[in-house]
């Protein structure tokens, strides 16, 4: 799902995708040889997962439960044992957070 | 104990707190497909509006919006949300983040790439149904070509 978000804007914007592979060409000469700790520097390439991670994320979020004695979330009190989420897709694409 | 499952529906939220204390253990759960197409967060009811100016958005400011360095501290917390942040965040997220590095980085120095012909970019996101569906109705179709063999 991350992948398929990833190469649809990479093939949607050329120059963005000209940037990334000579990073990664700059970090990485040989593909046989790749280094871990290399691609982990590589800012563009982070920045590229993170953003197609966001788009195009593969789970509706992580639920919490609210402590005994209940919380105060958004203003509203919620009971103790709640279990709470907000949808992740939602928030990701919401035009007040992006 | 008694365990209830309460979808909240934007717009459809008539006294849902008078009806949780009812239970001993809620679980509170809005409708994915609901939310991001309200009227309350959209001008457009169909959701798209938001993803389609990504693009456009990242080609302006040269850089993503999730540039670890360039966002504030909210805008990245927003972007962690998903997998959460701390000793309760996403355990695995490192590592898929890591295979993900690999598998893109792998790809990109062993093949050239383009859409494949007749594939339609707007038909594409059109059609994602929603992010739990990895089957797309109009997939996403893709020309590679080994950069090391002119000939494949």
């Amino acid at each position: 799902m991350v992948l398929t978000f990833a190469f649809f804007y990479l093939l949607s914007d050329p120059l963005l995708l000209s940037l990334l592979r000579s990073e990664i060409q700059t970090a990485v000469p040989d593909s046989a040889h790749i280094d871990d700790a290399a691609l982990v520097s590589l800012p563009l390439l982070t920045q590229v997962l993170e953003e197609s991670l966001r788009l195009g994320t593969p789970l509706s979020g992580l639920p919490r439960v609210v402590p005994l004695g209940g919380s105060v979330i958004d203003d509203e009190m919620i009971p103790g044992g709640t279990v709470v989420s907000v949808p992740a897709y939602a928030q990701e694409v919401s035009e007040d957070n992006w | 104990m008694s365990l209830s499952v309460c979808f909240v529906v934007v717009g459809v939220q008539t006294q849902w707190y008078e009806w949780m204390d009812e239970c001993d253990l809620s679980q509170v759960e809005f409708v994915v497909l609901t939310v991001p197409k309200s009227h309350r967060y959209f001008d457009r009811h169909d959701g798209k509006a938001p993803i389609q100016n990504i693009v456009p958005a990242v080609r302006r400011s040269g850089t993503w919006h999730s540039h670890p360095v360039s966002l504030s501290p909210p805008l990245t917390l927003l972007n962690s949300y998903t997998h959460s942040l701390g000793r309760y965040g996403c355990i695995g997220k490192p590592l898929a983040m890591q295979v993900l590095r690999l598998m893109l980085a792998r790809i990109l120095l062993d093949f050239d790439m383009q859409f494949a012909p007749g594939f339609v970019p707007g038909r594409f996101l059109s059609s994602v149904r929603n992010i739990h569906t990895t089957l797309f109705k109009y997939p996403l179709l893709v020309e590679l070509r080994d950069r090391g063999s002119p000939d494949s």
